[in-house]
């Protein structure tokens, strides 16, 4: 499990985000003001809090997807302002399968919405699902479209990684496998964010905490 | 474009037949309508060609929220950006699988269903052809309100209420195509107005098909 | 102007001055025009006493459009600049101008009553005023039924845009198909070339009609910031940020 994986032999150039006063509201509610930090390549960011506190709505503003004032989050590379889209993979918290495909079909699709080729299924063997290929997604558990997830981000191969809950749903052996997964990209230089109620030891150039909590 | 087309093709024929749920209803309603009327082949005749089109509406509507209902729920609309896949590309290929998948496989059952009708050669060309050249227009507001709805889980009804003014000229212009065309041929100036009403609603309502996605994708 | 009026504190204080005066303008312009329309103008030649439906029925259609035209033009607003305050606007005058809409509706078929001996005819002018009324209920639904206030505005104004574009294609159709079954024309309330003794009343009501919805939305625009800014500054409980390094 811990050998050096052909997914990881590329190093990243470097990145960053800064965010800013940014501030988010769910339907009306605010869910957080004032939010400032910085991560780098590299660098690890943990964001815990309890449910419905705003965890999975700060990840989809860093992903680009929610839209923002200008100048709140912004992203980027070695010569300036980038589009966070073209170099991110946002893993969310229940997979994006299509009930009706296998298992081997959903993770070629996405493998070519992204990379634009047939994605590697060697992937899914180093993630522990070589024995579901054929399974159809709808009758995956929960812990194996963790792993689904795992194996697009690996053959994705995009330097900045925004997790939602990674750890949820997965056994002991899956745990150890997504630090190491994790730990891997870092030590390429890829940065990481990762939403989750419990943060494992990974060991990155800088690891950070961003605690949202009730007042 | 081609991937999301040829994957979402294999997803209907797993479907256990999900898809011809729009056909059923068609030829059901025709049927009704049919029977309604007494079955007297003369008076039929005559309203065959508004109800087909009225049928075909009906029946497109049907299937209104699932062209992009399903992408949105289960984030896959999100992944689409984050691949770098633009919503227009995402949108044409929901919309041509709509119009492939939904509102072909009717037009196709039509010479079969305008039997009940007691329908001629020119008469049943002159309804496809109609269905042909205002599937476009058809396919667009539908898509329109599958995209303004897209966000939420009820809405169906409101499908209706928002496709249904809009389809307004289709449908006039559809019938009156289809009656025309036995007498006037290709040319008829009926069915000119109805490519013309095709062009003018792909061109006004493609861009507000991509704008309402994206805002349903950026306020969720 | 636009620009000027984006400002929710800005509007607050223009609709301050704004919303007596089409208030006043509205309850004279309809006092006088009642007056002259019902008691004070001569009825007219080919249509005895009934042309009085005309001065109800003329402004209501009129208002209807232009409701809706604010809506797109507000809706375009919104669409490309964001403005909060042409949501609001927008929103707010989609409920008088459904209400005109209903209100035109309803004196047109009393006056096809008696013109036609129907309540209803399938008239080109009827037939458009009808599907207008149903485009208004889809921009209500999706206000109503979207549950984020930003989307419901973002919706609603791409919408309000496809709709005002579509109304002179389906007013078009209507009236060709209309054409294919009518040879005789029909009279219908509010003909041109009116002597000046009916143009005074109808103009007047015209003035007031518009004076009303006016009204009508600024107040539901000034009520709907008010309503938005009362939401926001009611007590909310952000969460509390901490950053701290770990390693």
């Amino acid at each position: 499990m811990n050998q050096e994986t052909p997914y990881f032999q590329t190093q990243f150039a470097q990145y960053r985000v800064q965010i800013r006063n940014a501030e988010a509201r769910f339907d009306g509610r605010v869910l957080f003001t004032d939010l400032t930090a910085d991560v780098s390549s590299g660098e690890l960011l943990w964001i815990v809090g309890e449910n419905g506190i705003g965890k999975t709505t700060l990840l989809k503003m860093l992903a680009g997807l929610i839209r923002l004032p200008p100048k709140c989050i912004g992203w980027y590379d070695g010569s300036g302002a980038i589009r966070p889209e073209s170099s991110l993979s946002y893993q969310t918290h229940n997979g994006y399968t299509k009930a009706g495909l296998t298992l081997a079909e959903d993770f070629e699709f996405w493998g070519r919405m992204v990379t634009g080729s047939c994605p590697p299924l060697s992937a899914l063997s180093y993630v522990g699902l070589a024995t579901a290929l054929s399974t159809k997604t709808q009758h995956l558990s929960a812990g194996q479209k963790r792993r689904l997830s795992l194996a697009r981000l690996l053959v994705a191969n995009r330097p900045i990684w925004v997790m939602d809950e990674p750890m949820a749903g997965l056994d002991a052996d899956g745990r150890s496998l997504v630090t190491d997964i994790v730990r891997q990209h870092l030590a390429r230089g890829g940065m990481a964010v990762i939403a989750s109620h419990n943060p494992a030891d990974i060991a990155a150039e800088r690891v950070m905490r961003l605690t949202l909590g009730r007042q | 474009m081609r991937a999301i087309i040829a994957r979402d093709i294999k997803l209907a024929m797993r479907s256990g037949g999900h898809w011809a749920l729009s056909l059923i209803f068609f030829a059901l309603f025709l049927a009704l309508c049919g029977i309604a009327m007494g079955g007297q082949m003369t008076r039929l005749s005559e309203l065959s060609l508004p109800l087909t089109w009225l049928a075909f509406i009906f029946a497109a509507l049907l299937s209104v929220s699932q062209i992009f209902r399903g992408e949105m729920e289960d984030g896959s609309l999100a992944q689409f950006k984050l691949a770098g896949i633009g919503m227009g590309t995402v949108s044409a290929a929901k919309l041509i699988n709509y119009a492939l998948l939904t509102l072909l496989p009717l037009v196709v059952m039509t010479p079969l269903l305008s039997q009940l009708f007691g329908l001629n050669g020119p008469q049943i060309a002159g309804l496809i052809i109609s269905l042909l050249i205002g599937l476009p227009a058809v396919a667009i507001y539908m898509g329109l309100s599958g995209a303004l709805l897209c966000g939420q889980k009820t809405g169906g009804f409101l499908a209706i209420l928002i496709s249904a003014p809009l389809m307004i000229p289709t449908l006039i212009f559809g019938v009156a195509a289809a009656k025309a065309f036995p007498d006037s041929g290709i040319m008829a100036a009926e069915l000119r107005i109805l490519f013309g009403l095709s062009l003018v609603s792909v061109a006004l309502g493609f861009p507000a098909i991509i704008a309402a996605l994206s805002a349903n994708l950026e306020t969720s | 102007m636009i620009n000027y009026l984006a400002n929710p504190a800005r509007f607050l204080r223009f609709s301050r001055f704004a919303v007596p005066v089409a208030g006043w303008g509205a309850t004279i312009a309809l006092a006088a025009g009642l007056y002259l329309s019902l008691i004070g103008s001569p009825p007219a030649v080919d249509h005895g006493e009934n042309v009085r439906m005309m001065y109800v029925h003329v402004p209501a259609a009129w208002c209807a459009m232009a409701a809706y035209t604010g809506i797109a033009i507000a809706s375009l607003v919104s669409f490309i600049w964001r403005h909060p305050v042409a949501d609001s606007a927008a929103k707010s005058l989609a409920w008088p101008g459904a209400i005109f809409t209903v209100l035109a509706l309803v004196t047109g078929s009393l006056w096809g009553k008696v013109a036609w001996g129907t309540w209803w005819q399938w008239d080109g002018r009827m037939t458009s005023v009808l599907v207008l009324l149903f485009i208004y209920l889809g921009y209500l639904a999706i206000w109503s039924l979207t549950p984020d206030r930003r989307r419901a505005a973002r919706l609603a104004s791409i919408l309000g845009m496809v709709g005002w574009i579509n109304i002179p294609i389906i007013k078009f159709s209507v009236e060709w198909w209309n054409s294919l079954h009518q040879t005789a024309t029909i009279s219908q309330p509010g003909t041109p070339g009116l002597p000046a003794e009916l143009l005074l009343p109808l103009a007047l009501m015209a003035l007031g009609y518009t004076c009303l919805l006016t009204w009508l939305a600024l107040r539901g625009t000034e009520a709907d910031i008010v309503r938005q800014r009362s939401e926001r500054s009611a007590p909310q409980n952000p969460a509390k940020v901490t950053l701290e390094t770990l390693s």
